[in-house]
């Protein structure tokens, strides 16, 4: 794990052809500066009851693991054999085609070819094929096979943690092997032994003892929220009143936390509390559960579900009927396909169904929970809401399809549908880099860390490559997603590869266009920014 | 390195089968008939087991990768096949992958266009794979004309479009020479592209240099040595009605061509090439999109995950604070 | 701008001397990575090659095409923002532009003697150097982004939260 020195100048022009044909099992992992994230601090850790909480730091030689890991991480895999059938079809199938090699945005952005999904996969089967099949055992490395050693762990640790669970590589592969699921059981192998990120294992305490990723008590959450009405009120002459924790609300609401502090997320929030407050719809927020997003599900599927639990307690000790969950990439994986099966049934709620257009949610009868995107194109679809998608015509805007909504959900048309009900000027990006073939922002799965920030630029370049094709080709000045994670990490990658985009979320843009029952002139867009030219088209009337 | 070792194993199991049934009557005994069967019951006991562990392995989450729009609001399009919501659309989107390879269809490959990097298609591994599947598959077909008698009339079919060109005599099967040049052209993907010879292991060139071996080694048989059809089928009978006898004059070709197949089956088990069977099972592929609407029943739920902070945990932490905020609280 | 002699041979030699380059430039890469993008028979097959030599020949564009790169010259712009987010030292970083003197002296050895070009050349190679120096500021230009990046980022996250503490006003805040 040499940093890398200084060449000298001969070096420089130095033509070294290498070695060739050494095989990636030869080719010892080297940490690189900014492509990984600082180690868990012991108190994080043990605010779960995670194993082996300790002082650690990956770059050091020793990371302090327990005298068994060993045992531990090969019992762990054998377990999971047993459990997953994925993992266990995952293990043994792949015929190394190569078709998933060059999906990654880490691999396009790093040339690193362990960042090749194939290969992050075999990092773990290779361990697989000596412990646990006859070829390995016997053949050892000829049969693709390797000892498991501390070095192994943190060439796991090291590429796991680069790996954003995007899911590109499956929809690619001809047996949908899905590295984000060998990523995922690869990380919670290292978790049994304690080797977490700090930028992870943080959040996940705070969420679990306060109710969210910033570990923000009851009091801060409701006090801040006040400056988003105050801003609300200074833009509309509105002032809308949330409400928390209130018992017999018709519909609880829950969005990532990130969305009420972090600008630009903010902007998204104060959309759904304008949309909200114009519907009159009988809705609370929770603090106990004011965490939509999920970063247990980074660490291990035992966290995620601790984590999940509050969702449906919440909803069960408020009496509400369903639940809408805000903007998010990997928190609506988690409602999507793990949080029924995990703390379902729901029997305690409503199959759910809108106050306002009456439309029943039949995709969502078992889990009921609505996401917003799906809540608000109902709305605009029967009329319920008056837009004025002038409002945004200083704005040319694309639409970045999140990889967990995506890939995860298939939730393509409906944020599309919002998004060109209230902007005018909407151009996509190219299909293959776009909606099922959509590239990840690079931050996702817990790695949106400020000490990895160039391996977040690296992978995040083909993203920022396909805005800027947009935004050469057709002005485009705003990318919008429906993500919260997005809406943070996608600013910092905007801001380095083309600065003269900005980020949002697709709510904001619809409060933006939303005419309020008895507001007053919208001089200013919800970033307290003036709207251009609105003063000359105030008369003008939205023409859907 | 990986390469030249396959090769050597590959063109090494000939010799010992052209050493071996040079060496008399019972030795071909031994490569025509107790080797096939032995491998057989290998391929069979090995991979039913491999299957039924998988199946076994529970699927404890509803994990599809999604490729097209969800089924949600009526009035939007759903995407049926790329996102089945139902069995039926399972069973579309199985057809489609497992017989027309519908995910390397999508294949991309990096351009550069007007100097910006861009993605174009690359169907050129797709055409392979699918070629080589389909003439393997055909060729393996073509076969049960040794196994049966009479033999069928598809056989026949199957026999006389596969050389609907009628050149040559016999008539040249094409599926013969697309097997080789597809398995040809696998292979060169793995020793001339250096992303893929990177990633490629041993285990990848042993197949490939087998049935490479397994394609010439019939081929030779039937352009060149011209092998009496008849005595062959009467060795494949016998296996059938295990009355095992081996005609002589059948020649060595075929003991190689026979120890070869003998060798894919029995390695076949334990080896990657029981993606023919994984493929159906890979949960990202063979599930429905509607874990929301239906709940998925995970067998060992009730676990894990069970220790929670609960609210009254939670409360008990912050009632003065909730209470000074003006927030509702259970106890006062 | 080039000497219109030696812009006529390097136009003719350009795919040769583009290859030759690129090849050179692969070995700032770490062994493995430019083990893996060398093999290539054909760059674009490889995204990070076909990135790197989509650069390489807007440069070598640049310089036969004019006008003379400055530091608003977009082409150096997007390699160098490429580079200054890789494993790079500074000095590692910029040097691909020096391997392309090496490459045309070697390329162009007999054009240079056969048509007396050694003041061009020494004329271009400057040029090249001169190129080094806004590559350089480039590449620091970009290196600060990312620390402002860091720290904007940080201060987004929580932008309300310094609001409650600090009772910071929007308008000075942003």
């Amino acid at each position: 794990m040499a940093k890398p020195q200084t060449p000298k100048p001969e070096e420089l022009v130095k033509v070294d052809y290498g070695t060739p044909g050494k095989s990636w099992i030869d080719i010892p992992v080297e940490f690189k500066d900014g492509h990984w994230c600082f180690g868990s601090r012991p108190e994080f850790l043990e605010a779960v009851g995670m194993p082996n909480a300790r002082d650690w730091k990956p770059d050091e030689a020793d990371w302090k693991l327990p005298d068994d890991w060993k045992d531990t991480i090969l019992q762990g895999i054998k377990e999971r054999l047993e459990k997953y059938r994925s993992f266990h079809i995952f293990m043994d199938i792949c015929v190394r085609c190569g078709a998933c090699a060059d999906k990654c945005h880490f691999y396009i952005g790093s040339g690193d070819p362990k960042n090749m999904p194939v290969l992050r996969a075999e990092l773990i089967r290779s361990i697989y094929r000596k412990y646990f099949t006859p070829g390995g055992k016997v053949f050892g490395k000829f049969a693709g096979a390797r000892e498991l050693t501390e070095e192994v762990i943190k060439e796991w640790w090291y590429y796991f943690y680069q790996c954003t669970e995007c899911r590109r590589c499956s929809v690619f592969c001809p047996y949908g092997i899905d590295q984000a699921e060998i990523t995922m059981i690869g990380r919670e192998l290292l978790n049994l032994i304690g080797t977490q990120t700090g930028w992870i294992a943080g959040p996940v305490a705070n969420c679990y003892n306060k109710g969210n990723h910033l570990g923000l008590e009851p009091h801060t959450l409701s006090s801040n929220m006040e400056y988003l009405v105050d801003d609300i009120e200074e833009i509309t002459g509105i002032r809308v009143e949330p409400s928390w924790n209130r018992k017999g609300a018709e519909i609880l609401f829950v969005t990532p936390s990130g969305d009420l502090f972090g600008d630009p997320g903010t902007y998204t929030a104060m959309g759904y509390l304008m949309l909200f407050h114009e519907l009159g719809l009988d809705y609370t927020w929770s603090t106990y559960a004011s965490e939509g997003g999920n970063f247990g599900f980074f660490t291990s599927m035992d966290m995620a579900k601790r984590l999940n639990y509050k969702i449906y307690a919440e909803a069960k000790r408020l009496g509400v009927k369903w639940i809408i969950g805000g903007e998010c990439g990997h928190m609506w994986r988690v409602l999507h396909q793990y949080m029924d099966t995990w703390n379902g049934p729901a029997d305690f709620l409503e199959e759910p169904v809108s106050p306002i257009t009456g439309t029943k949610f039949e995709n969502a009868k078992s889990t009921k929970m609505v996401h917003i995107a799906e809540f608000t194109a109902d709305l605009i679809k029967h009329g319920k809401i008056k837009l004025d998608p002038s409002r945004n015509d200083h704005l040319n805007v694309t639409f970045h399809d999140s990889c967990n909504t995506a890939r995860g959900m298939g939730m393509f048309e409906e944020p599309r549908y919002i998004i060109n009900n209230v902007v005018n000027n909407f151009h996509e990006m190219s299909e293959e880099e776009s909606r099922e073939k959509t590239f990840c922002c690079g931050s996702g799965s817990g790695l949106n860390a400020g000490e990895n920030m160039e391996i977040r630029m690296r992978g995040g370049m083909p993203r920022a490559n396909a805005v800027k094709k947009v935004r050469d080709k057709h002005g485009v000045n705003m990318l919008a997603n429906i993500c919260a994670i997005d809406r943070a990490t996608l600013s910092a990658l905007m801001d380095y590869w083309t600065p003269d985009v900005g980020v949002c979320g697709a709510h904001e843009l619809l409060a933006n266009a939303l005419v309020m029952t008895g507001e007053k002139k919208r001089t200013q867009d919800l970033r307290l920014e003036d709207l251009p030219g609105m003063e000359e088209e105030a008369n003008e009337e939205g023409d859907e | 390195m990986g390469i030249l070792f396959s090769l050597l194993i590959v063109v090494g199991l000939a010799v010992v089968a052209l050493v071996g049934a040079s060496m008399g009557h019972g030795m071909q005994m031994f490569f025509g008939v107790i080797v096939p069967y032995v491998s057989l019951a290998i391929f069979i006991v090995a991979g039913i087991n491999k299957v039924v562990k998988w199946g076994r392995t529970p699927v404890p989450f509803q994990i599809p990768t999604t490729c097209g729009q969800q089924k949600s609001l009526p009035w939007i399009k759903h995407s049926p096949i790329e996102n089945p919501n139902d069995t039926w659309g399972v069973v579309r989107r199985m057809a489609l992958e497992v017989l027309l390879f519908r995910s390397l269809f999508r294949n991309l490959k990096t351009e550069i266009n007007d100097g910006k990097l861009s993605y174009g298609s690359e169907k050129l591994l797709w055409l392979a794979g699918l070629a080589f599947h389909v003439s393997f598959f055909t060729v393996v077909l073509r076969h049960l004309r040794f196994f049966i008698t009479p033999v069928p009339a598809f056989i026949n079919i199957t026999d006389s479009l596969d050389g609907f060109m009628q050149v040559g005599a016999p008539h040249l099967l094409l599926t013969g020479v697309i097997l080789v040049a597809a398995t040809a052209f696998l292979l060169y993907r793995r020793i001339g592209m250096a992303q893929i010879k990177h990633i490629s292991l041993p285990a990848d060139y042993f197949p490939l240099f087998l049935i490479i071996g397994i394609a010439l080694s019939g081929i030779v048989m039937r352009y060149v040595t011209k092998v009496d059809i008849v005595k062959v089928k009467e060795l494949t009978m016998g296996l059938l009605s295990f009355s095992f006898t081996v005609p002589s004059g059948i020649g060595v070709v075929f003991f190689i061509h026979v120890f070869l197949i003998s060798t894919l089956l029995a390695y076949f088990p334990f080896s990657k090439l029981m993606h023919l069977g994984g493929v159906f099972l890979s949960p990202t592929r063979n599930m429905p999109n509607n874990s929301r609407e239906k709940r998925h029943i995970n067998p060992w739920n009730d676990t894990f995950g069970t220790e929670v902070h609960t609210y009254a945990h939670y409360e008990d932490a912050f009632r003065e604070k909730m209470k000074d905020a003006g927030l509702p609280v259970e106890k006062e | 701008m080039l000497d219109p002699k030696l812009k006529d041979i390097l136009s003719l030699k350009k795919t040769v001397v583009l290859n030759q380059w690129f090849d050179a430039v692969l070995d700032t890469f770490p062994e493995a990575t430019a083990e893996l993008l060398r093999k290539k028979r054909n760059p674009l097959n490889d995204p990070v090659a076909a990135e790197i030599f989509g650069g390489l020949t807007n440069v070598l564009n640049g310089f036969l095409e004019g006008p003379d790169f400055n530091a608003d010259s977009l082409v150096l712009d997007d390699i160098m923002r490429v580079r200054a987010v890789q494993d790079f030292t500074p000095s590692r970083a910029v040097s691909f532009i020096f391997l392309l003197k090496k490459v045309v002296r070697k390329e162009l050895a007999k054009d240079i003697s056969s048509h007396k070009l050694e003041r061009a050349m020494l004329k271009f190679e400057s040029q090249i150097d001169d190129t080094v120096s806004i590559c350089f500021d480039i590449y620091v230009k970009c290196r600060e982004k990312i620390f402002e990046i860091k720290a904007n980022e940080m201060k987004n996250w929580t932008y309300r939260l310094l609001q409650d503490a600090n009772k910071v006003k929007k308008s000075a805040g942003k």
